[in-house]
């Protein structure tokens, strides 16, 4: 479980940080494609641990 | 006509759900606030993710996008990642608890975490007092878009009055059942009426202008990156305050205590969070398509300082039947969020402000509070103050000072029931001062205090008087030893 929440927390931090930085000046939807895959790589994590909730 | 016909559907078959939910109930109280923890997942993962989304997706956050670009996307996944990471470190030991404890409100969790009933009536004022915008924003959503469609600005009040009416009557028919089932029909109905929307507005587009063209207007507007509205003070200022919302929100905190047993919490924890990922890319990018089309000049250009008549203005271009169905799903979001909260609410009177009571008066004085309080968010809608997001970010900023206090709760940390009030008190106090010495008060959640938002200046302001009050105690019982 820690090991999960510590990299959510990274993945939330990078979700506020890169914006403004790796993908300041896009004109295309790559920050669109960037926020999607990283929420999901999120939720596949609560997935996972969810399911060994008994 | 069609709108009104389908309007008139839709109440009826809420209504008639609402009816036959009250197979389900039990009795007591217990069961009328939280169904005596007998909800099956798929219930619970509808009604947390129903509750959650309101009108302010299909109105604010379509308009937020059209007005402001891809920043809109960021604050509301940021807010998704940031709900599911705390359910699914908190959620199964504040489930756990619940049953062990008997807990049917947060204020009782809070109360009995810190040994005093004076924190669960500190925690019931707050509620009451910050969770008056978030009910009159829904009815204001339910207002807009029921004049825009029905025929006329004038028919604003009957909107918010049918809003209103329907909000107690599931609310009460069968206590959270109703709420639960009519919640499950209409966050169904949510999801089949958003992709509707993105179907229609992509096809518009795809067909009209081309999505390369629409991608280039976009671009130009500088709409597909961080745009000047959204700097680094006002992208947090948005984002830190809904990053909490499971955690200082009743009638979401409320929903951890219901599921039937650990299985049916993963499955509400599932649901949810692939409703919201899927509802959120549906809002942001109808907001985006929108705001290429108008200014293609495919559909009417909206001015982005009105960004919350985006979704009311491309209702009234779209065919009939279509947007008659994307009304009444606007409609349901708001009623789903609104009844939720009027019940919790109801339930934190009854409970923990009307303790003293047998439990017979306690229901009475659960429903009169739920009608009043319906009442009031139904004038401050009428009186149309604010811009929807706003509205809904100040609520949250208003309940923040929640967050310390419930974090111990959670983590099962131990501080005294005093500093626990008193740091309640003393972040409530700092939001209402800004509130009174800034000229715009619904925007307070925007202020800069030292360099940084107002939301972690109110955060700070708390846990400080917490952990003082932590340093106290102990300073005092080693004094003692």
């Amino acid at each position: 479980m820690k090991g999960s929440v510590a990299l959510s927390i990274l993945i939330i931090a990078l979700m506020m940080v890169v914006p403004y930085t790796l993908l300041k000046d896009q004109r295309n939807w790559l920050l669109y494609l960037f926020w999607t895959v990283t929420t999901l790589a999120v939720l596949a994590i609560a997935w996972v641990e969810s399911g060994r909730w008994k | 006509m069609l709108a009104v016909g389908l309007f008139v559907a839709y109440i009826l078959l809420g209504t008639a759900i609402a009816i036959y939910s009250r197979r389900l109930l039990r009795g007591g109280e217990v069961d009328f606030y939280i169904g005596s923890q007998r909800m099956g997942g798929v219930v619970a993962a509808l009604t947390y993710a129903a509750t959650t989304y309101s009108a302010f997706m299909m109105v604010g956050l379509v308009g937020l996008s059209y007005a402001t670009g891809m920043g809109a996307y960021g604050f509301e996944l940021l807010y998704l990642v940031a709900t599911v990471l705390l359910l699914m470190y908190f959620a199964p030991r504040v489930w756990e608890r619940a049953k062990e404890r008997g807990w049917v409100t947060p204020a009782e969790m809070l109360s009995d975490h810190f040994g005093s009933r004076l924190v669960g009536a500190t925690v019931a004022l707050i509620y009451l007092i910050s969770l008056v915008p978030y009910t009159a924003l829904q009815m204001k959503g339910m207002g807009e878009i029921f004049a825009k469609m029905v025929g006329g600005e004038e028919l604003y009040g009957l909107g918010v009055l049918f809003g209103a009416l329907l909000v107690l009557a599931w609310s009460l028919i069968a206590g959270i059942w109703s709420v639960a089932l009519t919640d499950a029909f209409q966050g169904l109905f949510m999801l089949l009426a958003g992709s509707l929307y993105l179907g229609w507005i992509f096809m518009l587009v795809h067909q009209n202008m081309g999505l390369s063209a629409a991608t280039e207007v976009l671009a130009q507007k500088g709409l597909l990156n961080m745009s000047s509205f959204w700097t680094p003070h006002v992208f947090l200022s948005f984002t830190l305050p809904w990053m909490l919302f499971a955690m200082i929100h009743p009638q979401v905190v409320q929903r951890i205590f219901m599921p039937k047993d650990k299985e049916g919490l993963a499955l509400m924890l599932r649901g949810f969070m692939l409703f919201g990922l899927i509802y959120t890319i549906i809002a942001v990018t109808v907001g985006l398509l929108a705001r290429a089309a108008a200014e293609g000049g495919l559909v009417p250009f909206v001015d982005p300082r009105r960004r919350d008549l985006v979704t009311p203005t491309l209702l009234a271009v779209m065919n009939p039947l279509l947007s008659s169905v994307i009304f009444v799903s606007i409609m349901a979001a708001a009623v789903t969020t609104a009844n939720s909260i009027v019940l919790s609410l109801a339930s934190v009177v009854a409970r923990d402000l009307g303790r003293r009571l047998s439990e017979r008066p306690r229901m009475a004085l659960g429903y009169l509070s739920a009608a009043l309080l319906v009442a009031v968010a139904a004038a401050v809608a009428y009186s149309r103050v604010g811009y929807i997001v706003d509205l809904a970010v100040l609520t949250t900023t208003m309940l923040l000072p929640l967050a310390p206090v419930t974090l111990l709760a959670w983590t099962g940390v131990r501080a005294p029931a005093w500093g626990a009030v008193a740091s309640m008190l003393a972040g409530f106090g700092a939001v209402l001062a800004l509130m009174a010495l800034y000229n715009k008060p619904i925007e307070v959640f925007l202020l800069s205090i030292y360099g940084m938002p107002s939301s972690v200046f109110v955060l700070l302001i708390s846990s400080a008087v917490l952990i003082i009050s932590v340093l106290i105690e102990k300073a005092m019982s080693r004094g003692q030893a």
